[in-house]
């Protein structure tokens, strides 16, 4: 290795190293007049996802609502792609916040709130948050191979109760995780971790549409799940290894978790080297958002909804079509009232005909409100209503 | 969709007479209520077959 060294012009140096190499090698410097950047080149030429791996991880997108009381078990329930696994462990209300770290970029954050205190922990009883990833979403990982690649997972987190907390990455297909502690320093106050992981050289993940890799942030475990010895190198789950010494953010109806600005790289960084969040546009995150739910909400009175035909007079079929093609064939639900254009405002009952990726069917009944082979307007009434499918992981 | 919050499960009518129920309709413990289709990437009815392993749950027939 040779190297040239510069003297700075007041002080220190720099210096220029070349590596061993074989041949004659050449590195044009541009012809231009500025700083080059070095502190953030390697993210720049090195990141292999185009997009940020982690979807609305700026909480922007919130499509099933903003604020959802009495949860006492697992699901979405607010911020999108955002879910907990829940049990006995409290009850909580999620919301999208406005509570974001200063200066960040950063608008939105994902608060849990605890409404109903578990002061004594059950050991079946468990609390994490999660995101959960599409096997073909994570190929470029090559897990499993003797090429695994190292994840750091980065995350801005204000916890009323300090102490040791557990991230840990689950591997859905082959029932694989590794964890990781790292302390809440301070209460009720925005802190930023970066945590790096070893890549695992065992355990490919499903190159498909299913659920294959978690984050998970456990909130509260129970003995089931903290008995043992924490696993900090990849290996066959077991339960007891999960999530060792991790406090009990339920343990206080005063107590709150606030999550934003959560990224996961494909590589080793530590707080210094961490390449900066990925911000999206709004429409970029929901349309990605979309492939896993899609909420039409009620925003004037009378709003189309969706064409149908009449089947019978008491029964027409419609159908929406989705923008983005969900990840799965979807559920439905709705809420409020939905009625059809130009009659009484009946509210219609509703029964899924069709669910595919890529369009959804329902017949809407009403006593004698349609006539066969008629074309009807299916639409909002003057309150409050949505229509929701559900593709989630 | 927790398994622990489902309280009934009762197949939908087939979309064309004659054809097989594809759909189910999942009513949670609080009332609400989903329709969930009957295929395995589907993870709600991956939850709906956890809950119908358990002794005395069952899904119902259509109408």
């Amino acid at each position: 290795m040779s190297s040239i060294k510069l003297k700075g012009s007041s002080s220190g140096d720099v210096t220029i190293t070349v590596p061993a190499a074989a041949g004659t090698n050449t590195v044009t410097i541009p012809a231009l007049t500025g700083t080059l950047p070095l502190s953030n080149l390697d993210h720049v030429t090195n990141r292999q996802n185009a997009k940020p791996l982690v979807i609305n991880g700026d909480m922007a997108v919130a499509q099933r609502g903003t604020s959802t009381t009495g949860i006492t078990g697992g699901g979405y329930y607010t911020v999108d792609r955002m879910k907990v696994d829940l049990n006995d462990n409290g009850t909580w209300t999620h919301t999208q916040d406005t509570d974001v770290p200063t200066g960040q970029g950063f608008a939105k954050s994902w608060k849990l709130d605890n409404t109903t205190a578990d002061t004594s922990v059950a050991s079946g009883s468990y609390h994490l948050a999660r995101y959960l990833f599409e096997g073909q979403d994570l190929q470029l990982l090559k897990k499993g191979t003797s090429s695994a690649e190292k994840v750091t997972v980065s995350f801005w987190i204000k916890a009323t109760v300090t102490g040791t907390y557990i991230a840990e990455l689950f591997d859905v297909d082959n029932s694989r995780q590794i964890s990781q502690a790292y302390t809440v320093s301070s209460a009720n106050t925005w802190e930023k971790k970066v945590l790096s992981f070893a890549g695992d050289t065992s355990g490919a993940l499903g190159d498909d549409n299913g659920s294959s890799f978690a984050i998970n942030f456990w909130l509260g475990a129970g003995s089931d799940f903290s008995s043992g010895t924490l696993s900090t190198t990849w290996t066959s789950s077991t339960n007891a290894n999960r999530a060792v010494g991790q406090v009990n953010s339920g343990s206080s109806t005063s107590n709150n978790v606030y999550f934003t600005g959560l990224q996961m790289e494909v590589g080793e960084y530590d707080s210094t080297t961490i390449p900066p969040f990925q911000h999206e546009s709004f429409g970029d995150s929901l349309m990605r958002c979309e492939r896993y739910c899609k909420a039409i909400i009620k925003e004037a009175n009378y709003a189309p909804v969706m064409l149908a035909h009449g089947v019978t007079a008491d029964v027409c079929r419609g159908a929406y079509f989705f923008q983005t093609p969900m990840r799965a064939a979807p559920s439905f639900t709705h809420t409020g009232n939905i009625i059809r254009s130009y009659e009484a405002a009946t509210a219609l009952s509703s029964a899924t005909a069709v669910s595919s990726r890529f369009a959804h069917s329902i017949d809407w009944t009403g006593s004698g409100l349609f006539a066969a082979n008629e074309g009807i307007l299916i639409t909002f009434n003057t309150t409050a209503a949505s229509l929701i499918y559900d593709a989630e992981l | 969709m927790d398994k622990n919050n489902i309280k009934t499960v009762k197949k939908l009518p087939p979309a064309m007479a004659g054809a097989d129920s594809i759909i189910v309709r999942v009513t949670l413990q609080d009332d609400a209520w989903w329709d969930v289709p009957m295929v395995n990437d589907n993870s709600d009815y991956q939850s709906v077959l956890k809950w119908a392993a358990i002794d005395g749950n069952t899904i119902a027939e259509a109408d």
